[in-house]
């Protein structure tokens, strides 16, 4: 901690503190509501009406999960390897959260005599903090599927490694765009730079391959083939109930919600608002959530529309059409910047 | 508290370390590197090189173990050819000679510095607009030269991997297409730790090593 | 912006930043190099077959015959450190960088028509080979410890894939493997090594460090364990690389398996390039430090020298007898640069150009051998002297200039090398070299006598009265010698193929065979060149007595 502590030391340690508790707080409780928000809008694509039964709306239907789930008996395949079975769906749920920590919510604020950031951190390596999280996250899924000695699982866990490899090159490489045009690695300082224009204008081929990958990163449909449940039951979570099963589900939405906030800040201009509006400070973190809903459900819509890609249209679509691309995009983006 | 942060960090290295070594299953020695490696970044990051200590997980423990992770999961521990006696009274010997040596250059120099404060710390060291600096004025050339080495690691990984589709030009003969393996027991390093004898040994109770290690099999090349 | 911490850096990074200067006049050698090889890559992607393996052999060479000009156009010119202190070039580099060309465009010769190419791709082929002699080009002209390394990569990685380039053929496959494990562990252990002497004295630049060394003997540094051991480290990094005994045991399995062209290029460039950085290393950067590492090396070079001469005798392939050769080989090297005189540099280099001379024809040959008999035994040799008399006066000339004997350039080479020992204080060593070359005669001549003394059909007849060391259980079973079993199988149902063998080889491997052959009696008689071309690398040096 001491090592990222000096980075905003203007703030005393204890309220580093508070504000890791707050976001861990808020996000959590935002999620559950996340699934629901997920179940009724895929029902309503898909023309039915999703959970309706539990509370008003159906609203208190995460909360009947999270009994359920909690109450399974823990069990794990005869062939599996113990501590690893355990620790998988632990580093994937302790990574997802770690990328939190990293979300801008607003600018530095002034409340009651302290300056204080709204955000958890702000290092001077900005999105690579994320990805060498997403890089440790990998371990969960891989472990997982390989700890659980079935062949579903592993065959699962294989497809997430070479996905998550392939996509990860070209989300990198989409994003350098944008920090080469920021010229700042700060996540504050990237939202700061966009006051004039937000940059999924100018980085519009960068934004979309941002998200492109983001898709695949995260898992989600239509680049599924990890988990994909006809081919592999249920993917690397195969063998997982109960709580190992909500860690991991979980962690994907957690996985979304980091990957939202992202693009929020990246390209739509973090906690900003068009037309020149200046809210005072404590709206900022409500509008950087609004962004972030405004993604989650693209990623809901998509999974509700596109249908699963093959293994290899997957791969060659990576390798062949988004690396060149974001290759060039790059290219291009330092040859304008330059001149 | 950073004491604490070092020593943990330290500790886990070391053990990581240890781990790979020592530990048979080859997952398990895949996944105490991965623990040294983000260890070490926690040292890095210890010593502010916030860029460094990224670097290190996004690239090894992100990107180049979990290629061991796969190609280890997927192909699995082959069975364990162990090594000839010579090897096995000499390999240790050297190993242990060469850690002598090493930690009395390492310990010597750096409890020497033991009770002093490190470098000083500039405002911006470790970050990427400095290495980006670096990489752009001192070590341009290097930088570069990098660049090549990954493209040349590119183009050796396609040239090795790739589907091959025969050669363009006439048919391949028949010699070409035969496996034809060194036998067993054979080979410089072979002959270098002194197999020669249990070659010997083989071929007057078997009447040749052939019988003994199927050519072809895993670990008939010169493991011995 | 607001007031963040780090708004300081941010403003800083904006700033603009100036670049070092690039001298490209004294970058053109390596540049040249680089832009060839990625041309060679680019048309290597054309449909066109006859493009692919026609066009993209000529423009390698043409790229080549480029850095060749570049090279003689920057000879002798006032040496310079470039682009921010990455390179000096100066007259040791150059001549390294020329005999790495050579020898690339000798090998580009060998595999015209070889299979290799075709396998790896043509235009993949050319391109890593380009690379790695771009490699060699840093390497030699390296003055920092990031870009030796660097350059050292860059040499060896395309090897690696280059010895594999015949991958169906499982030897080529072997070769490569090993190659690149046991590569890897000698680069791992140099930058071991680099990075314990970054730590000693704070500096990468070879000048820096040798101020450092220097401005502290007498005390300080010099009894530095950290030094010390780094030193120790960059030695064994280095040996690896030169196949010094004894971190030599790849060489001759990994010079069996690669395709014979990659294997003539390895011998020679990768040899001239890793002694020329051995030299600028150690007579120049730790020059200061002469008397600490001066024992280890000789003593490396006497185990090397023994070593591989004895190790030669028993061998029945010849390109493992070559391997094994270069071993020995590379332990003359060594000794001028023991010494660390100016006389050593030159004669260590004399010995470079001798052996590269020597080595390219007979390499020539084993590539004709196998293209006629399939295999690079030295039984098939029997009868060669009748069937293509101009090769086996080549093979010939080659192994007696590798033995030293007067007439040759490898004789003068010797005698170089044993003058600057003695004149340095390494008598013992001239000894050993002695010895060592005494031995050599043992299996050189065995060649010679396997080309011109065996008849057609009494080929097992040279098998069994090989050498002192190859006795009867070595005849019985030819593995023992590594001989593969393939060569078996080929010199066992090669008998009916002789006699349709062709009478003469193709014309390019005549041409290298002819050429190098020759230059090695030219320069035997004449050696004057030579010498004047050397003393310029020994001048280059500074600091040297």
């Amino acid at each position: 901690m001491i090592a990222f502590a000096d980075v905003n030391y203007f703030e005393p340690w204890w309220i580093q503190i508070v504000k890791a508790l707050l976001i861990f707080l808020v996000i959590f409780g935002v999620l559950p509501l996340l699934t629901v928000y997920e179940r009724k809008l895929l029902g309503r694509f898909q023309h039915r009406y999703g959970p309706n039964r539990v509370g008003p709306y159906g609203l208190m239907q995460p909360l009947a999960e999270i009994v359920k789930f909690a109450r399974k008996e823990a069990f794990r395949p005869t062939g599996s390897v113990g501590f690893l079975f355990r620790l998988a769906p632990a580093i994937s749920i302790l990574t997802a959260v770690g990328g939190l920590a990293l979300i801008p919510w607003g600018n530095v604020q002034n409340i009651l005599g302290t300056r204080i950031g709204l955000y958890g951190i702000d290092v001077s390596i900005g999105p690579l903090y994320v990805f060498a999280l997403g890089g440790i996250s990998f371990y969960g899924i891989l472990l997982g599927g390989w700890a659980s000695g079935s062949k579903y699982s592993f065959l699962g866990s294989m497809r997430a490694a070479a996905q998550l490899i392939s996509y990860e090159v070209s989300q990198g490489l989409a994003l350098v765009g944008v920090l080469i045009t920021a010229q700042t690695l700060s996540l504050t300082g990237i939202v700061n730079a966009q006051r004039g224009m937000w940059y999924f204008i100018p980085q519009i081929v960068g934004f979309l391959i941002f998200m492109v990958a983001s898709f695949a990163e995260t898992n989600r449909a239509p680049f599924d083939l990890v988990e994909a449940d006809a081919e592999l039951v249920g993917g690397y979570f195969t063998e997982y109930g109960g709580t190992g099963f909500v860690a991991y589900l979980f962690a994907e939405y957690v996985n979304m919600m980091v990957v939202s906030a992202m693009a929020a800040t990246l390209f739509l201009g973090g906690w900003l608002l068009p037309f020149g509006i200046h809210p005072p400070g404590w709206v900022d973190p409500f509008v950087v959530l609004a962004k972030m809903m405004l993604f989650m459900t693209l990623f809901i819509w998509i999974r509700a529309t596109l249908p699963r890609l093959r293994y290899d249209q997957l791969m060659s679509f990576g390798w062949k059409v988004l690396l060149p691309l974001a290759t060039l995009n790059l290219l291009v983006t330092a040859i304008i910047v330059v001149h | 508290m950073s004491v604490v942060m070092f020593f943990l960090a330290a500790g886990a290295a070391i053990i990581g370390a240890i781990g790979v070594v020592t530990l048979r299953n080859p997952l398990y020695s895949v996944l105490a590197l991965v623990c040294h490696l983000v260890a070490l970044a926690a040292l890095f990051l210890l010593l502010r090189a916030e860029f460094v200590a990224a670097a290190q997980v996004v690239v090894y423990a992100g990107a180049v173990m979990v290629l061991y992770v796969f190609v280890v999961a997927y192909v699995g521990g082959g069975e364990e050819v162990s090594a000839g006696s010579t090897l096995r009274i000499l390999g240790p010997l050297f190993a242990l000679a060469l850690a002598v040596e090493l930690f009395i250059a390492l310990l010597g120099s750096a409890l020497s510095g033991i009770h002093r404060y490190g470098a000083p710390y500039k405002l911006g060291f470790g970050t990427p607009e400095q290495i980006g600096r670096l990489f752009l004025t001192d070590y341009l050339f290097p930088f570069e030269v990098a660049s090549l080495l990954l493209l040349v690691a590119a183009i050796g990984a396609v040239v090795l991997a790739r589907r091959r589709r025969g050669l363009e030009e006439g048919a391949l003969e028949l010699k070409d297409l035969l496996a034809m393996p060194r036998p067993a027991y054979t080979g410089t390093i072979a002959e270098g730790v002194g197999v020669r004898r249990v070659r010997e040994q083989l071929e007057q109770a078997h009447g040749g090593v052939t019988e003994v290690v199927p050519a072809g099999a895993p670990g008939s090349e010169e493991q011995s | 912006m607001n007031a963040h911490p780090y708004a300081m850096s941010f403003l800083l990074a904006t700033a603009h930043i100036h670049g070092p200067h690039i001298s490209w006049a004294e970058l053109s050698p390596i540049a040249v190099l680089g832009v060839g090889a990625l041309v060679v890559l680019l048309v290597g992607l054309a449909s066109s077959q006859m493009v692919r393996a026609r066009l993209v052999p000529t423009l390698t060479l043409v790229a080549i015959a480029g850095a060749i000009g570049t090279e003689i156009w920057r000879f002798s010119h006032a040496p310079q450190t470039i682009v921010a202190g990455a390179l000096r070039i100066d007259d040791l580099a150059l001549i390294a960088d020329l005999v790495c060309a050579v020898a690339a465009v000798a090998a580009v010769l060998l595999a015209w028509r070889a299979r290799a190419p075709r396998e790896a791709g043509q235009g993949e082929f050319h391109s890593l080979m380009l690379f790695s002699l771009m490699g060699m080009a840093v390497l030699v002209s390296a003055q920092d410890l990031i870009t030796l390394f660097l350059g050292l990569e860059l040499l060896s990685i395309p090897l690696y894939v280059l010895c594999a380039a015949e991958y169906r053929r499982e030897g080529s496959l072997e070769a490569g493997l090993k190659y690149l494990i046991i590569g890897s562990v000698g680069s791992a252990t140099l930058v071991y090594g680099l990075a314990l002497i970054y730590g000693a004295t704070g500096q990468t630049g070879f000048g820096a460090v040798a101020h450092v060394l220097a401005s502290q003997s007498g005390g300080g540094l010099l009894g530095d364990p950290l030094l010390l051991t780094g030193i120790a480290l960059v030695i064994v990094g280095f040996a690896f690389k030169a196949s010094v005994a004894p971190f030599h045991q790849w060489t001759p399995d990994v010079y069996e398996g690669a395709p014979t062209a990659i294997t003539a290029f390895m011998a020679t460039a990768t040899k001239a390039a890793a002694i020329a950085v051995f030299l600028r290393f150690f007579d120049f950067t730790l020059t200061a430090e002469h008397v600490n590492w001066a024992p280890a090396l000789a003593a490396l070079a006497s185990v090397t020298i023994i070593v591989g001469n004895v190790g030669a005798l028993g061998q029945s392939s010849l390109k493992r007898l070559l391997g094994y050769s270069g071993v020995a080989q590379a332990g003359y090297m060594l000794t001028g640069l023991v010494v660390g005189t100016r006389l050593g540099v030159s004669a260590t280099m004399f010995y470079v150009v001798a052996y590269l001379l020597m080595n390219l024809g007979a390499f020539a040959v084993i590539v004709h051998q196998e293209r006629v008999s399939g295999s690079d035994r030295m039984a098939a040799l029997s009868g060669l002297g009748r069937r293509s008399p101009l090769l086996a006066w080549s093979l010939t000339i080659a192994m007696l200039a590798l033995a030293g004997i007067p007439g040759t350039i490898g004789f003068i080479g010797k005698v170089q090398l044993i003058h600057s020992l003695v004149n340095g204080g390494y008598g013992w060593l001239a000894i050993v070299l002695v010895v060592g070359a005494m031995i050599s005669l043992g299996y050189y001549l065995r060649v010679v006598a396997a080309i011109w003394m065996t008849p057609a059909d009494a080929r097992g007849v040279a098998v069994a009265g090989a050498g002192p060391l190859a006795g009867a259980p070595v005849a019985a079973f030819p593995p023992i010698a590594g001989g593969s079993p393939e060569a078996d199988l080929q010199a066992s149902a090669g008998g009916g193929a002789l006699g349709v063998e062709r009478l003469t080889g193709d014309p390019e491997l005549l041409l290298v065979a002819g050429v190098f052959g020759a230059l090695c009696i030219v320069f035997g008689v004449i050696p004057g060149p030579v010498f004047e071309f050397v003393a310029h690398a020994g001048a280059a040096l500074v600091g040297l007595r």
